[in-house]
């Protein structure tokens, strides 16, 4: 199945996730708005470490760690997307050319 | 002034110049992934660039079911903000709800969930201006990215990616339960990602960071 199709499928699957509560004016449960959550957070971060996991070198498994340390730092400090970048990148690039 | 608040362009300014640069990331991926028009058209109903990223970095490693899956699991929130908007949408007219479900992401959730009940009339306007405004600067920006990014060929390009989900995994660590999701999702994908069937680790650490952030909110709340 090609990218493009996967993008829309999960753009078709996105739609009806919001669309029924929003017809149904459906309550949520604490517990399952607590789940909903966790889910988006889990799956994101199962996302970043499976990348830092398998990257293509131990160098660049190093490097990728090294990055991503540095962005949870800034962000965690209430950094913006762009300062994550800012910083992230020089310490990946470094990082790769020592180690890598 | 009070014409742009009330139409909501004064929000939506500085929103689309945050999202922009996400946005070109997001473009840059669809092109290296040859997503073509298909996914493009596509990211005017994910709507949510951790989402898109998500199934990206995923359909060729781990294939088309686990990619779909993956981006729908980071896309359930918006469960949450609909339902909470709905209950605010209850006057509205079906063709409105329709349209406005779609234009749900964390942003526009925020804007219209803090703002006072207005009229519907005025609801509309300003969830359409925000929604649809930030929506094509969004889909804009992919398009700019699928068509510039996929020449650029740095080394870097490989975690610009991670970094961007970084920023909206780390605000989630200044809670316990947060933190017991992250930690425990990032653990199990460190050790199951590399060993297990291509995707199956990603869902396997994800449910074991789901389970831990309920056990340790149910922990929190049992103990305050």
């Amino acid at each position: 199945m090609s990218a493009g199709l996967v993008v829309l499928l999960v753009g078709l699957g996105s739609y009806v996730v919001r669309l029924l509560p929003a017809l149904a004016g459906a309550r949520i449960t604490p517990r399952v708005e607590r789940a909903l959550a966790a889910a988006g957070t889990a799956a994101l971060t199962a996302l970043v470490a499976g990348d830092v996991a398998m990257a293509d070198s131990a160098g660049a498994t190093v490097a990728a760690a090294a990055a991503v340390g540095t962005g949870i730092v800034v962000a965690h400090r209430g950094g913006s997307m762009i300062r994550v970048l800012l910083a992230g990148v020089p310490v990946y690039v470094l990082v790769l050319a020592v180690a890598g | 002034m009070h014409v742009l608040k009330l139409f909501g362009v004064a929000a939506l300014v500085p929103l689309a110049i945050a999202y922009t640069p996400f946005a070109l990331v997001v473009g840059t991926a669809l092109a290296a992934h040859d997503g073509g028009i298909v996914g493009w058209a596509g990211s005017w109903l994910v709507y949510g660039g951790s989402a898109q990223l998500a199934a990206l970095r995923l359909v060729d490693t781990s294939g088309a079911v686990v990619a779909i899956l993956t981006g729908l699991l980071v896309n359930a929130r918006m469960a949450v903000y609909t339902a909470s908007l709905g209950r605010r949408w209850r006057t509205q007219p079906r063709w409105f709800r329709l349209l406005a479900a779609s234009l749900v992401i964390d942003a526009t959730w925020a804007l219209a969930n803090d703002r006072p009940v207005g009229t519907p009339r005025d609801e509309r306007r300003f969830f359409l201006t925000v929604g649809l405004g930030l929506g094509a600067v969004w889909c804009t920006a992919i398009g700019i990215g699928a068509a510039f990014g996929g020449r650029l060929d740095l080394a870097a390009m490989d975690v610009i990616a991670p970094l961007c989900l970084v920023t909206l995994v780390a605000p989630h660590l200044r809670k316990r339960a947060g933190r017991a999701t992250v930690v425990v999702a990032a653990v199990v994908a460190i050790i199951a990602v590399p060993r297990l069937p291509a995707g199956t680790g990603l869902l396997v650490a994800a449910a074991a960071g789901c389970l831990a952030g309920e056990l340790a909110g149910r922990d929190g709340r049992e103990a305050s």
